[in-house]
């Protein structure tokens, strides 16, 4: 690699002087310079001056120190041109036009880089990372934002899969449950959805959307369970719980939540049973706690304590938590089946209708029994309609004949 | 009330204008024996003499170059350029010196002078008569644009241009020189730069200037028969653009059609329509429209009206602003309209 | 018209001389006089400083402290004479290139080179100084000359307006709609045409056919002299005669000086390109500095303490322009939207606190 070596000698500064003393270089052997970069400063008459070099290449000597005086025409500072072609070119590149016909010219070098900026950098939403949606204008786009709409999950029925108004509409009218024409009624009274009846409208909407919940249910005679409560001197629910408790032992896999999260189902080693029970502010579901540890008695008179104090209004959180499984007499509405929604997060809840007499067959004769419908919805991923029916066919059992429940004490 | 012509009321303004202030002259060719081709400074020789109203060489350049000099000198040159086309030999005056002496000069000189400019197609004008060349004006900061699109704006925005500090381009249009109004001219000290709303509307916005807003009123005319309630803006100030006026009508009607006689590519539309897009994004129900000139040189006389934007073209367009939740299908790739 | 009419609105037919290249007086058939002594001896202090000055600014720009420097060395009689020849109150249209002139007059030297230096277009007050400023778009000037020379007339002034303009610069129309416009009107306007010999790289051959530039005033009816731009003593006559005669309302003239452009036509030019030395060394011998010293010392006009005197002044001026050129200018980006217009508009206040927001966060990075 060749190298032409350029001599700058200190220029006549246009002062009439003849020499000048170096006060400082700016540049050091080994370093890159351009045209028109100011290598040193020299003191003349009473101004100091910058001196640029008229060559591009790598410093190859500085000829003299500083502090030296040195004459007009006598070596300064020798630079090696660059030989290279590739070199010339980065050299060419970084050092710019110099001065051209009219002003200073390109500057060397670019910065590439981007200074702080101004305000927070905006980051594109997540719907519009499909940027490529089609909508018929930003007020619809908007429409679908502010409704909690992802526009990207619209369909389309404009043509080009233009997202019209109505798109949106449908769908935010759809997730509301009810024609936009019900909702915009005039002729109406409005309660707002908040305090228990709005906790209440959370929960059971959280479980149907959540929980893939399938129900079962059978016609029991319980004329035996209402001779076994005379017996005991208890309500028919005590007597009914015991049976569920019973179940729930036999048939764990009911007593369980899902984890969604680690996927996973979890099964409750302890039993915390929930009943149903209708106040003035609402339906409660106020919690026996260890309902596995309790005897029947016991049970019942845990049940009966937790009923005054829902009548009371006086339950607290602690009552209502920690369930594992949910009993709902419903048949106190006078009803018989029912599609009962689980208590989220459980797995399960037994509903029992009204008992009242009905046409049933005894022994292949016609006679009027005790009769009442139990209806178990359960979550099917944890358990398929064998464990299920095998869990209701249980406690149907223990219903009819109440003595059966011996084999499990 | 007397029914006075756009020409008529230019020429009472310019009248009125040397008459409050001696610093006002007037020229350029055929301004002074002739009184101007289209009689606009009819009778000011003969008012004021030819020392303040006075006939020029056939020289554009020089025409506006020395009315440099003499605004430099304390002086208010009220200049005419014969035709549109015929000011382009004075294009570097304006831009280069008009435009840039009080920037130059960090204030210390200024050029407060009127450049009138016949404008606008719409009187078969044969080559060279009809261009709207108020594009490479508003494009040129330092110079301000106005544009009358009546007789009684004709008054006042050339009473207020020759007050102004700044330079002003004003653009007549040429085929309203002849429209008459029933109207006492007068002006109220009004500064340049305010948009008016002609006619109320709500459900579209038309934005025109100059001979654009006769024809957009005449389209909204038509649209309100097929039920749809157009409003029509009059620009009458191009520079200084008046945004709140323009903003508050988008923003209330939510469409948006802008209308221009000038060649539709790059012109001064397209910066309408880009203003709009940009303050009035999120109340916009369809896209911004722009109804122009073909992007040609301007046509033969006898072709004339099938170029220039007409009541069709202009609803042509507000058919297609979605107002039956149906996409404008123009520009939709894949579908065939 | 008469033809003696016609016949006195012709230039001579050569270049007007009043002193030779060696300084010795010549005969001069077009009749002009010399100077007196005084004037001669004004003209060659401010010669010597412009010089001066035109050499520092170059200097200068090799150092990087202006953008571009056109140099007018070689053509100090004009520069001189052109300020000279001028009153107070009169007004100067230069050009790019004429710099020294407005040294000469009076305007600060560092305001002169502003708009040189990068900074802002302008940095002197015209109206002030009576000088324009200094036009980039050839002859364009020429009638806004034109048009303050008729203003100072209907106001009743006796003032005249002197624009300086090229031999390139004749060719634009501007130049010629602005004789037009002035013989027309009667304008008490001076065309000084310093015709250097190029207009950058072009030949006067290339930028007209005409017998001589000053021969373009009849056709416009104006008053044209040619003079030898490089006889100090000749151009204070001339062009102090046609100033003169505008004044008393003898309408425009036109001069044409031939002089000759020393340097390059910026610092950026490479002349060889176009021209050979041996030109240039012609054009030396004929430095119209040391011809006026000549012509001084024999007459005994000038004497060593006066020539060092000259050159003390001159170099003040060149160590005060180091001076005052070896820092940075600093200027406000946010005035950027001053002197747009009187007031700014309401979009150029939004685009100001658009660059203030790009400042700041530039400040905080």
């Amino acid at each position: 690699m060749t190298s032409d070596l350029q001599l700058f000698r200190l220029p006549d500064l246009g002062e009439g002087l003849t020499e000048a003393e170096v006060l400082g270089w700016r540049v050091a052997v080994g370093d890159t310079v351009q045209v028109d970069q100011i290598v040193v400063e020299v003191e003349t008459a009473k101004a100091a001056v910058e001196v640029p070099v008229p060559y591009t290449g790598t410093v190859a000597e500085l000829h003299a120190e500083v502090g030296a005086v040195i004459a007009v025409g006598q070596p300064l500072i020798s630079v090696a041109a660059a030989s290279s072609a590739a070199e010339r070119y980065r050299n060419e590149e970084r050092a710019g036009s110099g001065n051209v016909l009219v002003g200073y010219g390109t500057k060397e070098g670019r910065r590439v880089s981007r200074r702080r900026a101004v305000g927070s950098t905006p980051r594109p939403a997540g719907e519009s990372g499909a940027g490529a949606v089609r909508v018929i204008s930003p007020l619809v786009r908007k429409l679908a934002k502010d409704n909690g709409v992802d526009i990207a999950a619209v369909a389309p029925t404009g043509p080009g899969s233009v997202v019209l108004r109505r798109d949106v509409e449908s769908v935010i009218s759809r997730a509301a449950g009810s024609s936009p024409a019900m909702a915009a009624a005039a002729d109406a009274e409005r309660i707002p959805l908040k305090g228990v009846r709005g906790a209440i409208a959370e929960r059971v909407s959280r479980s149907r959307a959540e929980i893939p919940d399938a129900t079962t249910w059978v016609d029991v005679d319980a004329t035996g369970l209402m001779e076994a409560k005379s017996v005991l001197g208890v309500g028919v629910l005590s007597v009914v719980a015991r049976i569920c408790v019973a179940g729930l032992r036999r048939f764990p896999e009911l007593n369980c939540t899902v984890d969604t999260v680690r996927g996973e189902i979890v099964r409750m080693r302890g039993i915390n049973l929930g009943f149903a029970v209708q106040s003035d502010r609402g339906l409660v579901v106020p919690v026996v706690r260890d309902a596995h540890r309790l005897t029947t008695t016991e049970l019942a008179a845990e049940l009966s304590r937790l009923t005054e104090l829902a009548r009371a209004g006086s339950l607290g959180p602690e009552h209502m938590t920690g369930g594992t499984f949910t009993l709902n007499n419903y048949g106190v509405f006078g009803v018989d089946g029912s599609t009962p929604i689980i208590n989220h997060p459980e797995a399960g809840l037994l509903g029992m209708g009204r008992i009242v007499d009905k046409p049933w067959a005894v022994d292949g004769q016609l006679a009027v029994r005790k009769v009442t419908q139990l209806s178990l919805t359960f979550d099917h991923r944890v358990c398929d309609g064998g464990t299920a029916g095998g869990f209701l066919r249980f406690v149907a059992d223990c219903v009819e004949r109440p003595l059966t429940l011996l084999r499990e004490v | 009330m007397t029914a006075t012509s756009m020409a008529q009321a230019l020429c009472a303004a310019l009248g009125d204008a040397m008459r409050s202030d001696d610093r006002v002259l007037v020229f350029g060719e055929d301004v002074g024996r002739l009184g101007g081709v289209f009689r606009v400074t009819d009778g000011l020789t003969a008012q004021f003499g030819d020392q303040r109203c006075f006939d020029t060489p056939l020289a554009e350049a020089g025409i506006v170059g020395y009315a440099v000099g003499l605004a430099m000198g304390g002086f208010l040159p009220v200049v005419e350029m014969q035709f549109d086309a015929f000011a382009y030999p004075a294009f570097e005056q304006i831009t280069s010196h008009v435009a840039k002496i009080r920037n130059r000069t960090r204030g210390r000189l200024s050029a407060p002078m009127v450049i009138r400019v016949p404008y606008g197609g719409g009187i078969g004008g044969v080559e060279h008569h009809c261009d709207s060349s108020e594009a490479y004006y508003t494009h040129t900061p330092g110079l301000k644009v106005v544009t009358p699109a009546t007789a009684g704006d004709a008054y006042c925005l050339l009473r207020a241009a020759v007050a102004d500090p700044d330079p002003v381009v004003f653009l007549e249009p040429k085929k309203l020189y002849w429209s008459k109004e029933d109207i006492d001219l007068a002006w109220d000290g009004e500064p340049l730069g305010r948009a008016m709303v002609r006619r109320t509307g709500k459900d579209a916005t038309l934005i025109g200037y100059g001979p654009s807003v006769p024809v957009a009123l005449d389209a909204a005319e038509l649209a309100a028969a097929d039920g749809i309630d157009l409003e029509v803006v009059d620009l009458r100030s191009l520079v200084p653009f008046d945004d709140e006026t323009v903003t508050a009508s988008v923003r209330k009607t939510g469409r948006c059609v802008v209308v221009q006689e000038a060649a539709g590519f790059s012109g001064f539309g397209a910066e309408v329509a880009a203003r709009v897009q940009e303050r009035c994004f999120h109340s916009l129900a369809a896209p911004v429209i722009r109804v122009a000139g073909f992007d040609i040189p301007f046509p033969p006389p006898m072709l004339e009206h099938s170029h220039l934007p007409g009541v069709d073209r202009i609803l042509d367009a507000v058919d297609r602003l979605q107002f039956a939740d149906e996409p404008d299908l123009r520009y939709l790739s894949g579908v065939r309209p | 018209m008469p033809d003696s009419a016609v016949q006195d609105l012709l230039p001579s037919p050569i270049p007007v001389r009043l002193l030779a290249e060696d300084g010795t007086v010549v005969d001069c058939p077009a009749g002009y006089g010399r100077p007196s002594t005084e004037q001669l001896r004004a003209a060659y202090r401010r010669m010597v400083v412009g010089r001066r000055f035109d050499t520092q600014a170059t200097a200068l720009t090799k150092q990087g402290r202006l953008a571009v420097y056109p140099s007018s060395r070689g053509q100090e009689a004009c520069q001189i004479a052109a300020a000279l020849a001028l009153r107070a109150d009169d007004w100067l249209f230069p050009t790019y290139r004429d710099c020294m002139a407005l040294v000469a007059r009076g305007v600060d030297p560092v305001e002169t080179l502003t708009l040189l230096r990068g900074d802002w277009h302008n940095g002197y007050d015209p109206a002030a100084v009576k000088v324009a400023p200094l036009c980039t778009p050839l002859a364009t000037h020429a009638l806004h000359a034109t048009g303050l020379a008729s203003a100072m007339r209907r106001k009743g002034a006796d003032t005249v307006v002197l624009a300086l303009v090229g031999d390139g610069a004749t060719s634009e129309g501007d130049f010629h709609e602005a004789l037009n416009f002035a013989a027309v009107f009667s304008a008490p306007v001076v065309f000084l045409v310093q015709n250097n010999g190029y207009a950058i790289s072009v030949p006067l051959s290339r930028q007209s056919a005409a017998p001589s530039l000053a021969y373009k005033g009849i056709g416009y009816g104006v008053h044209s002299e040619q003079v030898d731009g490089n006889d100090p003593a000749a151009m204070l006559a001339v062009l102090g005669d046609a100033v003169e005669r505008a004044r008393g309302g003898g309408g425009p003239f036109l001069v044409e000086a031939h002089t000759y452009r020393i340097e390059a036509h910026t610092n950026a030019d490479d002349a060889s390109r176009y021209r050979d030395e041996a030109e240039v060394e012609r054009w030396l011998a004929a430095d119209p500095l040391s011809r006026l010293e000549k012509h001084l010392r024999d007459t005994g006009g000038l004497t060593d303490s006066d020539i060092e005197a000259a050159q003390a002044e001159a170099e003040g001026l060149a160590a005060d322009l180091r001076a005052r050129m070896s820092s940075e200018p600093r200027l406000d980006p946010l005035a950027l939207f001053d002197h747009v217009y009187a007031t700014p508009t309401p979009q150029l206040a939004e685009q100001q606190d658009l660059l203030a927001g790009e400042l700041k966060a530039q400040e905080g990075s």
